[in-house]
C-alpha cells in the first residue's frame, strides 16, 4: 500500500440543501394520483380517530363547562342560621377560594309585595328579596347587571308574575304589624335586568344588601328616615351587672329576699365597706346600710332596676347601678398617648346620700348624652378638656368623645361617668353600637347577619370550602355530589375512550407505517439511481423522509378538513341541546398539534425503517431488475 | 479538459485492482468472481465483455464502489488527478459516495433516468448534487453533439429508447467526471442507433479525456472503439460452485 492511509478524500462540496426537497416534491407531483391515493388512505384512518377524540373532548368539556359555568353549582349554602358579624364577611371575601359573598338578612324579613308602578297595585305579588352586590356571579353570569341603589334585577319567574320588563319602575312595599295595625313603607325600584331561568326557580328580586337591611329594620319596628318610613330609632339602652340599694336603716329581711324575686338579680350581699368601695370605685358614707344585688348571668336592663325600686318604695333607698369591670382607653386631645382606664359608674342618685366623689350630674332617664362628662384624677389633666374614649371590649371598637372634669378623690387610672352612660358602654360590650355625634345618641347597630350567599371561585374549591365550614361548625349544602358525578363520568368515559382509541390508533399507525413503507419500497429504483449519483447517508434519507412527511402532512390536513366538516354537522344536529359557545365535537389546538406531530413522527419512522432495509439491498438488483 | 494536461504520476494508472475477489451465495449456489489483475490507464476506453451471469455487472458495481470485494490485495484509484491515489478498501462510505458523486459518471442499461424529472433536470442533477452551476456551455455542447437539445423540456417517459440512452450519456458526462462506467449502454436499441450512440460516446469521452469502462455482451459493437478488452473464464469446480476469472483479452 503506497497511499497514505490517513489521507481523507477531499471533503465533498455541499450541494444545495433544497435539492432533495425539490427532488422529493417533483417525484410526488409526478405521481400525483398515487400520492393522492396514499394521502386518502392515511386520511381514512386518521379522520375517524380525530372525530372520536373530538367527540370525547367536546362532550366532557360541555358537561364540565356547564357545571362550572352555572354559578349555582359553585354555591355554598348555609343550612342553619348562625349570626355572622360584618368582619366575618370581610374575612370570607378575602379568602382566595371565595368568588363572592354577601350577608343575608333573616328570610322572614325578606318578603315584600311588588307591582309595576304604571299598572297599579292590582298586580301586587309577594316576592322574596335576595341581597346582591358587586361581582355576584348568579346575577352577572345569567345575563343581568348588578343593581345599584333604587334598582333591582328580577328572576324570570318574578318578572312573569308581575308582568315587568327591563326598564319598568316597580313599587316595593314592606309591611309590618304594630299591635293590630298594619303599617307599610314603599319605595320605587327600577328594573335593570332579568336573570335567566336557570338562576332561580323562585319569584325573587335581587336588590342591594342595604335595602334588605332597611326592610328588615322596618319589620323590626324601626323607622328608615332615608326612605321616609316611620318607626322608632334604635336607641341604645343601658345594661347593668348589679345595683346597690343604699338605705339609712337596714331593710327588713323579708323584703331583702323579695328583692330577688322577679327582678332578674340572682345574688344579694351586704359586703363590708372597703370591699364595696373597691367594687364600686367610689365610697358610700358609712352610716348607710347597703345591699349589693347582682347577676352572674347576662347584664340586666333598666326594667330590673325599676322592679327593685317598686319593691322598696317608701324606704327612701338610693339605687346605685353598678357595672362590673369595664375597661377602656382614653386619649387626651392633642396627645398621642392613650392610656387604659377603668370606667366607674357614678350614679347621680348618690348625691342624695353623699357618695364621694360627689357626682356633678343628676341622672335623668332618656336625656340624650349630648356631651358625656367624666371625672378624672387631677394628675391626668389639670384643665377640663376633651378626650377620645375607645372601648375595646367590643367586636367593633367604639370611640366617643368625652369631656374630662379633673376631680379630687377620683382614683388614678379611673374615669367616672354617669351610671346610664356606663350602662350603655356595658351594652356596647355585648353588641355593636354607633354613637351619633350630632345629637349624642347611642344607636344600636346591626348585630350581624342571619345568613349568607357564597360562591366558590372554582368547582374544585367547593368541596374544600364545604369542609372548612363544617370544621367551623357551620353545616352547608353544596352541589358536591353532582360535581363528583361529572368528574367520575369523565374518568369512565376517558377509560372507554382509550380502550377504543388504543385499537383505533394501533390500526391507524399500522396502516400509516405500511403505506409509507410501501411507498419507499416503490421508490427503490429512484433511490438506487440517486445513490449511484453519489448521494448517500443523510442526504439520501431525506428523500423518503420528505415524501413521508408530505404524504402524512397532507393526509393529516385532509383528515382535519374531514373532522371540521363532521364536527360542524354534529354540532349543527345537536344545536338544540347546546348553549351558545358549546359544542359536542371539538378539539383544542394543542391536541390537534400533538396529533399532527405524532403522525409526522410516525411517518418519518416508517420511512426510515423502509430505507434502512433498502440500504441493505444489493444496488445491482435495484438498478437492473425491472 | 484539465485531465488532458499530462502531469501524470509515474505509471499514469487510474485504476489498479490486484487479487480482488467477490463471492456471492444464493441458496446453495456459490458464485465467485476473481480479478487477478485489472489496471487501467488514464483516458483508456475499456470493454468488459461476457455472457450474462459471468460477473461483469458485479465487476462494474465494484468499480462503481457500490459493492465491496470479499477479499482484495489492492484496490486503488487515482482518478482525480493530480491528487494521490487512494486505497478504496480503506475508505468509509461517505468518502466512497464522494468519489462516486464527483469522479464518476454512470450510464445504465435503460438510462436510469429519474422519471419525475424533465430531461434537462436529469442532466443537471449531477451538477446540482456536486454544487456546480446547473448550466454550463460544455453541457450544452454535449447535448448538441448527442442531438437531444430538442428533448430537454420533456419527461423521460416521452423519449425513445435511443434518446434515453443519449440523455443518460449526457448526464454521465455533465459534471465532467474523469471516469465513466457504462452498463450495456446500447443493449436496448437497434443496431444502427447503437453504432451512432457508440461513436458519439467514444468521440465525447476521448475529447474530454475521460477514462471509460463499458460492460457489454456485444463484442463486435464495442471492440472497434476499445483500447483494450477484458473477458471472463468460467469454471465449475463442483455442481453448485461457479468460478469466474476476469482476464484481459487480446483484441488486435
Amino acid at each position: 500500500m503506497n497511499a497514505d492511509p490517513s489521507s481523507r478524500y477531499e471533503s465533498p462540496k455541499p450541494s444545495s440543501p433544497a435539492l432533495m426537497l425539490r427532488l422529493a416534491l417533483a417525484d410526488l407531483w409526478h405521481e400525483w394520483i398515487l400520492t393522492a391515493c396514499l394521502m386518502l388512505a392515511i386520511c381514512a384512518v386518521i379522520a375517524p380517530l380525530l372525530l372520536l377524540f373530538g367527540l370525547k373532548y367536546g362532550t366532557i368539556e360541555t358537561l364540565r363547562h356547564r357545571l362550572i359555568q352555572d354559578p349555582k353549582n359553585r354555591e355554598v349554602r348555609p343550612l342553619s342560621s348562625v349570626s355572622h358579624p360584618k368582619e366575618w364577611f370581610e374575612t370570607m371575601q378575602s379568602d382566595p377560594r371565595v368568588a363572592f359573598v354577601t350577608p343575608m338578612t333573616r328570610q322572614i324579613a325578606a318578603s315584600v309585595a311588588m307591582w309595576v308602578k304604571d299598572s297599579g297595585p292590582e298586580g301586587k305579588q309577594d316576592l322574596d328579596l335576595i341581597p346582591t352586590g358587586e361581582g355576584d356571579p348568579l346575577v352577572l353570569e345569567n345575563g343581568a347587571p348588578v343593581p345599584s341603589s333604587e334598582e333591582c334585577v328580577l328572576t324570570e319567574f318574578a318578572a312573569e308574575a308581575i308582568g315587568a320588563v327591563v326598564g319598568d319602575t316597580l313599587i316595593m312595599e314592606a309591611s309590618r304589624m304594630r299591635g293590630s295595625r298594619r303599617e307599610t313603607g314603599t319605595t320605587e325600584l327600577k328594573v335593570t335586568g332579568v336573570v335567566s331561568r336557570r338562576a332561580s326557580a323562585i319569584k325573587a328580586v335581587f336588590v342591594p344588601l342595604a335595602l334588605l337591611e332597611d326592610v328588615e329594620s322596618f319589620k323590626d319596628g324601626l323607622g328608615i328616615p332615608a326612605l321616609n318610613w316611620p318607626g322608632d330609632k334604635p336607641l341604645a339602652y343601658p345594661l347593668y351587672d348589679g345595683v346597690v340599694v343604699s338605705t339609712a336603716t337596714p331593710l327588713p329581711t323579708l323584703l331583702q329576699s323579695r328583692l330577688r324575686a322577679n327582678t332578674g338579680f340572682t345574688r344579694i350581699a351586704s359586703p363590708a365597706a372597703t370591699a364595696l368601695a373597691n367594687a364600686l370605685g367610689y365610697t358610700i358614707p358609712e352610716t348607710q346600710s347597703n345591699l349589693l344585688l347582682s347577676t352572674e348571668l347576662r347584664p340586666l336592663a333598666d326594667s330590673s332596676i325599676t322592679a327593685v325600686e317598686t319593691q322598696i318604695r317608701g324606704y327612701g333607698a338610693a339605687l346605685l347601678p353598678w357595672v362590673r369591670d369595664l375597661q377602656c382607653t382614653i386619649q387626651l386631645q392633642g396627645s398621642e398617648d392613650s392610656k387604659p382606664v377603668r370606667i366607674v359608674s357614678l350614679p347621680g342618685d348618690g348625691k342624695r346620700i353623699g357618695i364621694l366623689p360627689e357626682p356633678p350630674w343628676s341622672e335623668a332617664v332618656d336625656e340624650p348624652e349630648s356631651s358625656i362628662s367624666a371625672l378624672i384624677h387631677p394628675d391626668h389633666t389639670q384643665d377640663a378638656g376633651t378626650a377620645q374614649l375607645t372601648l375595646s371590649q367590643t367586636d367593633q371598637p367604639l370611640s366617643i368623645p368625652i369631656r374630662l372634669i379633673p376631680t379630687a378623690g377620683v382614683p388614678a387610672d379611673t374615669i367616672m361617668v354617669p351610671s346610664r352612660t356606663a350602662g350603655i358602654l356595658r351594652l356596647a360590650t355585648t353588641r355593636p353600637l354607633a354613637y351619633d355625634t350630632s345629637n349624642g345618641h347611642f344607636l344600636l347597630s346591626r348585630r350581624g347577619y342571619a345568613g349568607f350567599r357564597l360562591y366558590a371561585r372554582a368547582l374544585e374549591d367547593v368541596d374544600e370550602l364545604r369542609r372548612s365550614f363544617e370544621n367551623k361548625g357551620i353545616p352547608v349544602h353544596t352541589e358536591a355530589q353532582r360535581i363528583q358525578t361529572v368528574i367520575e363520568m369523565d374518568r369512565y368515559l376517558t377509560l372507554i375512550f382509550w380502550l377504543i382509541a388504543t385499537v383505533g390508533i394501533g390500526g391507524s399507525m399500522a396502516s400509516l407505517v405500511a403505506s409509507l413503507y410501501a411507498s419507499v419500497e416503490r421508490k427503490k429504483r429512484e433511490l438506487s439511481v440517486l445513490r449511484l449519483l453519489g448521494l448517500s447517508g443523510p442526504k439520501l434519507f431525506r428523500f423518503p423522509l420528505i415524501q413521508g412527511a408530505v404524504i402524512a402532512g397532507g393526509a393529516y390536513l385532509l383528515a382535519w378538513g374531514f373532522f371540521a366538516t363532521m364536527a360542524a354537522v354534529i354540532n349543527h344536529l345537536f344545536r338544540n341541546h347546546l348553549q351558545s359557545g358549546e359544542s359536542f365535537c371539538t378539539l383544542p389546538l394543542s391536541t390537534a398539534l400533538l396529533a399532527g406531530a405524532i403522525i409526522l413522527g410516525l411517518a418519518c419512522l416508517a420511512a426510515t425503517a423502509a430505507l434502512v432495509r433498502l440500504a441493505r439491498i444489493d444496488p445491482a438488483e435495484a438498478l437492473r431488475d425491472e | 479538459m484539465p485531465d488532458s494536461k499530462q502531469t501524470v504520476p509515474a505509471d499514469n494508472e487510474v485504476i489498479d485492482l490486484t487479487g480482488v475477489s467477490k463471492r456471492r451465495e444464493k441458496g446453495d449456489q456459490i458464485f465467485e468472481l476473481r480479478i487477478p489483475r485489472f489496471r487501467i490507464q488514464r483516458g483508456e476506453f475499456i470493454a468488459i465483455v461476457g455472457e450474462s451471469g459471468c460477473g461483469k455487472s458485479t465487476l462494474l458495481d465494484m468499480l462503481g464502489l457500490l459493492l465491496t470485494p470479499t477479499t482484495c490485495d489492492r484496490f486503488r484509484y487515482a482518478v482525480r488527478h493530480p491528487q494521490p491515489a487512494v486505497d478504496i478498501d480503506r475508505m468509509g462510505a461517505r468518502d466512497l459516495a464522494a468519489i462516486r458523486r464527483r469522479d464518476m459518471g454512470y450510464v445504465l442499461q435503460s438510462g436510469g433516468l429519474l422519471p419525475f424529472l424533465k430531461v434537462r433536470d436529469n442532466i443537471r442533477l449531477p451538477r446540482r448534487i456536486n454544487g456546480l452551476a446547473p448550466d454550463c456551455p460544455s453541457v450544452n455542447r454535449i447535448c448538441d453533439r448527442l442531438g437531444i437539445t430538442g428533448q430537454l423540456p420533456k419527461l423521460p417517459a416521452f423519449l425513445s429508447g435511443g434518446q434515453r440512452q443519449r440523455v443518460a450519456i449526457a448526464r454521465a458526462l455533465a459534471h465532467e467526471p474523469p471516469l465513466v462506467l457504462a452498463d450495456e449502454p446500447t443493449a436496448a436499441v437497434d443496431k444502427l442507433t447503437a453504432r451512432e450512440i457508440r461513436d458519439t460516446f467514444k468521440e465525447l469521452t476521448s475529447q474530454m479525456g475521460v477514462t471509460v469502462i463499458v460492460v457489454t455482451h456485444d463484442l463486435d459493437l464495442m471492440l472497434p472503439v476499445s483500447d483494450r478488452a477484458f473477458t471472463f473464464a468460467l469454471e465449475k469446480p463442483t455442481g453448485s460452485h461457479t468460478l469466474s476469472t476476469c482476464i484481459e483479452q487480446a483484441i488486435r
